[in-house]
Formats: C-alpha cells, sequence, structure tokens
C-alpha cells in the first residue's frame, strides 16, 4: 500500500531525449494506466518507477521515500511481464516461492502464502509443473501469483495481457479488475490496447513520444479528450476529426455545412471531432442537428452494431466513420444524409490539436 | 521405385559398413594383440585372439611390465583422471563465469575484453609452448598436477558457446530476479547454472575427452615418472632403447587407456546430444 509520486521524471539515452518530463501522482490504491503507442515511453516510465532503468533527473518516490538510487529488491515492488518471465527450470511452487526465499522468509510461512494465492489463481493443482507444461493464461497466473505473495507496496503491470489471444485476455481482464478490487493495492499497467485502459483504470495517463497528453478517468478522456490525439487513439473506431473553417461566427466543414459558435476562436482553422456512435442517419426526436452528406464507400457488420465508412460529399474528401443499429438499411454507394447533434461534438485548434473550452456550438 | 530403393539401400550400407570397418580395425588389432604373447604379435600379427589377456592385463596392472618400460598402469591412470577432471572443471567454471561477465555486465571496455578472449582460440599450447613452460618452470610447478592443469585451463571455445547460450535467455529473467531480490551471484547461482544443464554436459564430454588426450603439455612439464599420464606413457614406452617394444603390453595399457573417455562418452552421450541441438524454452 504506498503512494506513487514522479516529479520531472525524465530519461534519456544518450543524447536522445525519450520521457520528457512526467509529474504524476498515484494515490495509495489507485488503478493508473499508462496508454499510448509504441515507442510513446510508457514502459520506460514504469521500468522506471520498478528501478530496472535509472532516472535522467527528476524524482521518484513510493510511499514517502525517493527510491533513484534503491536497487528494484529494495523498492518493494512486484512486476508482471509481458513475456511472464517465469524461470524455466522451476517448478510453479519455486516458481511464486523464490522472492519470499531469496528474502528469507521463514519457510513455513512461504508454504502458506504460496497455497493461498494458487488459490486465489486456481493454480492449485500445478504447483509441480513446470511453466513449459502450462497454457499461456496459466503462466500469466503464474507470473501474477510471484508478485502476490511477495505482498508489495505497488504492482507494476507490463502489457501482462498482450501474449494472451483474444478470450482469454477479456476473462484475465476481469480477473484483474478483482484483483484489484480485493487487494486494494497500487497498480500501475502499461499498455497499448485501448479497451484495456478504458476497462481497468480508475486514472488513465496518454502518454505520446515521451509527453503526457492528458491523465483523467475514462469518462473524462472519452468524453473530453484533451487533444486530437486522445481523441483519435481512445475509442473504436476511433473519433472522426473533420476539418472546419472560421468564418466571422459560423465554421463551415465538410463543404457547405455550418455552426455557429458563441465565444471567441483562437485561429481561423479548427478541427471538429465527432465520435461514430454520436452520428445517425436519422433524427431521433428532437435536438439541434447538424447534417452533412455522404456516399457509402464499405459496410462492416461487426453483430452488435453496424460500421460504415462514408466519404464526405462537398470537395473536402474526408472520410467519416458512423456507427449504426444492425437493422439500419443503408447500401453501399448510396448517398446519406448524417446527423448529429451540436452538443456531441468535440472543437479543437487545428495549430496545437488541443482542444478547445467554453465555446458553445450550435447547428447553423 | 521399390527395386531401386533396395539397391540404393544396400549400397548405403555397404558405404557405413566399409566406414565402421576401416574405424574399428585398429581398436580390433589392439584388443588381437594384447591377448597375445610378445613374440606372437612381433613375428606374425595374429588375426584372431590369443590366450594371454589375462596374463598380460594383470601384468600391466600390477605394474609389472615396468622392467620392459612401461610405468605402472594404475598411477598413470590416475594422473590422467585427474589432469583431464581438473582441466576440465577449470576449463568449465572459468569460461562460465567469463561468459557471464560478458554477457550480463555493463563495463567499459567490454567488447574488447570478449574479443580478447576470443582471439586466443588461435593461440593454443602448442604456439605459446615456450613462454608457458617458462612461467610454469618458474613458478616450480614442473612435474605437479598444478603445472599440467592450469596453463590449460583457459578457453575461448567454451567461453564462446555459453555466451552464445546466454544470450539466448531473455532479458526479463534478469529483471524478475532482480525484483525478486536476487544479486549477480546469487542469479547465476540460482538460475544460469541450472538452466546450463546440457550445456555444461556437452561441454564436459568435449572438454574431458580434449584434457584426456593432452600429450605435448605433459610430455614438457612431467620428467618424473610418477607423474605421468597414460597418453604420453604410452609413446614412452615404445620408445626403448636396446629393447623390442612389448606391443602386447603396449596395446593393453592402450586399451585400458581408452576406456575413460569411451565411458564418459557411453554414460553422457544422451545430455550431449541434448545440450547440442536443444535450449531449454
Amino acid at each position: 500500500m504506498a503512494e506513487i509520486k514522479l516529479e520531472e521524471v525524465r530519461k534519456s539515452y544518450g543524447p536522445a531525449e525519450v520521457v520528457h518530463g512526467v509529474d504524476l501522482t498515484i494515490p495509495d490504491g489507485e488503478f493508473l494506466v499508462l496508454v499510448g503507442p509504441s515507442g510513446c515511453g510508457k514502459s520506460t516510465i514504469l521500468r522506471m518507477i520498478a528501478g530496472l532503468e535509472t532516472v535522467t533527473s527528476g524524482r521518484i518516490s513510493i510511499d514517502r521515500r525517493i527510491v533513484n538510487r534503491l536497487e528494484p529488491k529494495d523498492r518493494d515492488i512486484a512486476m508482471v511481464f509481458q513475456n511472464y518471465a517465469l524461470y524455466p527450470h522451476m517448478s510453479v511452487y519455486q516458481n511464486m516461492a523464490y522472492g519470499l526465499k531469496v528474502r528469507g522468509v521463514h519457510k513455513a510461512d512461504i508454504h502458506n502464502r504460496v497455497n493461498e494465492a494458487a488459490v486465489t489463481l486456481g493454480l492449485g493443482e500445478y504447483l509441480d509443473r513446470k511453466p513449459r507444461a502450462l497454457s499461456g493464461g496459466q503462466r500469466q497466473r503464474v507470473a501474477m501469483g510471484r508478485a502476490l505473495v511477495r505482498n508489495p507496496k505497488a504492482f507494476l503491470f507490463d502489457e501482462p495481457l498482450s501474449n494472451l489471444d483474444a478470450k482469454l485476455r477479456n476473462q484475465m481482464r476481469v480477473e484483474l479488475k478483482q484483483l484489484h478490487a480485493r487487494l486494494k493495492n497500487t497498480f500501475v499497467y502499461v499498455t497499448h490496447d485501448q479497451v484495456e485502459a478504458m476497462t481497468l483504470g480508475q486514472r488513465i495517463m496518454v502518454l505520446r513520444d515521451g509527453n503526457v497528453e492528458q491523465v483523467g478517468t475514462p469518462d473524462e478522456i472519452y468524453n473530453q479528450p484533451a487533444s486530437t490525439f486522445v481523441a483519435g487513439f481512445i475509442g473504436a473506431p476511433s473519433m472522426n476529426i473533420l476539418s472546419g473553417s472560421v468564418d466571422g461566427d459560423a465554421i463551415r466543414f465538410a463543404g457547405k455545412a455550418g455552426l455557429v459558435h458563441a465565444g471567441s476562436l483562437p485561429g481561423r482553422e479548427v478541427k471538429i471531432g465527432v465520435r461514430p456512435e454520436h452520428l445517425c442517419l436519422r433524427k431521433e426526436g428532437e435536438g439541434d442537428y447538424c447534417q452533412v452528406r455522404a456516399k457509402v464507400a464499405l459496410i462492416e457488420p461487426l453483430g452488435g452494431d453496424t460500421v460504415v465508412h462514408c466519404r464526405l460529399n462537398g470537395g473536402s474528401d474526408e472520410n467519416i466513420i458512423i456507427r449504426v443499429h444492425p437493422d439500419e438499411k443503408v447500401g453501399e454507394n448510396e448517398t446519406a444524409i448524417l446527423y448529429f447533434k451540436a452538443d456531441t461534438l468535440h472543437l479543437f485548434d487545428a495549430e496545437t490539436q488541443r482542444r478547445i473550452n467554453g465555446v458553445q456550438v450550435c447547428a447553423g | 521405385m521399390v527395386r531401386n530403393v533396395t539397391w540404393r539401400t544396400w549400397l548405403m550400407h555397404a558405404v557405413l559398413i566399409f566406414g565402421t570397418v576401416i574405424l574399428a580395425f585398429p581398436i580390433y588389432t589392439a584388443l588381437v594383440a594384447s591377448t597375445h604373447t610378445v613374440r606372437a604379435v612381433i613375428t606374425e600379427m595374429p588375426l584372431w585372439f590369443g590366450s594371454q589377456a589375462w596374463e598380460n592385463y594383470i601384468t600391466v596392472l600390477s605394474g609389472g611390465a615396468s622392467e620392459v618400460g612401461i610405468p605402472p598402469v594404475g598411477i598413470m591412470m590416475f594422473n590422467s583422471v585427474v589432469m583431464a577432471l581438473g582441466i576440465t572443471v577449470g576449463k568449465l567454471s572459468v569460461s562460465l563465469l567469463a561468459a557471464y561477465a560478458v554477457v550480463f555486465f555493463r563495463f567499459p571496455l567490454r567488447r574488447v575484453f570478449f574479443w580478447m578472449i576470443f582471439i586466443t582460440l588461435m593461440l593454443p599450447v602448442e604456439v605459446r609452448i615456450m613462454p608457458t613452460f617458462e612461467v610454469v618452470s618458474d613458478l616450480g610447478m614442473l612435474n605437479s598436477y598444478s603445472g599440467l592443469i592450469l596453463p590449460l585451463i583457459a578457453s575461448a571455445t567454451a567461453t564462446f558457446l555459453f555466451r552464445q547460450f546466454y544470450l539466448t535467455i531473455p532479458d526479463e529473467l534478469f529483471e524478475a530476479a532482480r525484483i525478486d531480490g536476487a544479486g549477480p551471484l546469487r542469479f547465476f547461482w540460482d538460475h544460469i547454472l541450472p538452466l546450463s544443464r546440457t550445456n555444461m554436459a556437452a561441454m564436459f564430454v568435449i572438454l574431458f575427452i580434449y584434457g584426456w588426450n593432452q600429450y605435448l603439455w605433459p610430455l614438457l612439464v612431467t620428467s618424473d615418472e610418477s607423474m605421468y599420464t597414460v597418453v604420453m606413457g604410452l609413446q614412452r614406452s615404445t620408445a626403448m632403447p636396446d629393447a623390442i617394444p612389448h606391443w602386447n603390453l603396449i596395446m593393453s595399457t592402450a586399451l585400458l587407456g581408452l576406456l575413460p573417455p569411451v565411458l564418459v562418452v557411453v554414460f553422457m552421450q544422451r545430455l550431449f546430444v541434448k545440450g547440442l541441438v536443444e535450449t531449454e524454452k
């Protein structure tokens, strides 16, 4: 149980800086997810917390103790690796017991703790097996068990579910969430998968090229993305980003469609973001609807809903993706009118790509 | 098709049998010679076993062949075993640790050190024999086990083999062990050694035979008969001045000297093959 705090943490490899000053406080017991595309520095940050990488500058503290110069073993953290990193020559029991054995825990105590963890993770009957005789999901459980028995201050996960198949991944995700709910320990979890980030995290930190794009609850990240990058990264299919030009108090986009805004915009160009599920093929009840005309290019039926790829009319040549109910009858190459409510859209500065707050818009 | 296959099978077997006969013939000759009297062996080499086997082996083993120039076999065998095991164990320990340092530690000039080890492949004992002898004699190690063993103990081949194996061990294993609290020595003892087991067995076989077969070096550093090894002792016994070599006894000695390496190969064959072809995942 511990609070983890990062202050102005930077990491360079030679002249190349890969993490550009991260500030973050992870309160005791929080499940924080670090998410971003590959190479964004998320694993590096995790490994710095673990002590596997040195910190170039800045401070990391765990439980109000600065750990920059501490060896991993002295930080009292446990880590689960993507490829599990189980000791191949040791049985499941020995794998889980190893960390305790090295720390000189009493044999009987080790026995109790390993058995308890094995029961929790459903590994009871596999304790004598070698890792190579286990399936991927079981190996993952052993890796978690190895972390669990130590009862550390914090758990670190480095893409732990990436090597599992899709079905198992969903199952393990649920188990992880239940585990956190039961242990109430601090979890730091790295992933590139936005579904894992949204479902697991109490808070999410979105990273890009070593910079923090946004930190917030899943709800904030999804509904108020701080930049076009976050908007595009979180959510599948990702948010549609259209270009718009400011003309007095009107914003024009997709040819001639327009919006009226109240408030001051920073430049003459803006980006307009609309989530695929906020677009529909007909108006539902009263509301302040905008509309655009588009040609259907491709239909992807997913069963539960249907994803329709369209090309906007009006010479802007922009693609737009909508998600509709599977009962909607729409054919490829048809022209459709797409509706969305003005209050569902997001405005971004075209130059900085940051979110524009405090500007009211309505259909015009 | 069937006839074709039969014909080819015959041919293949013929080639294999021919090769086996060529390889086995010297050993057969030695076996036959060791069962005859010296007179029979020298006058007309017999092609079938005689009746002197028991007497010959007893003579050789009991040290009764000393008067015909063959040092006591028991002592020579013991010396050979000590030397071969010393070289093997020494080479294994040195190269396991050297490879561990080169692969898992970051220190200045790491690559330079690795290549320095590597180029010693070009400097076997035969090439550096004069300076090595000088050093060993200055240290007063002539006619001693340490003199026999120490100069042969460094091995670039084994270091290289273990390095290649260590490189296949994922970094995460090391990191997981670090988080579990194991230091470098503990990691080596608890993880690297058990994982290298089959590789060590394979190297053990190769190095034991290498050590056993050492000839030139023991010839140089031992002058006392009590320090002779089997391989060089045999050579000594064929070169008796003004006497007929007792080939029957020499062959008995040779066959006895062949036994330990054969036993090592036979008993470690399965591990040996495993170590060469399989990497434990």
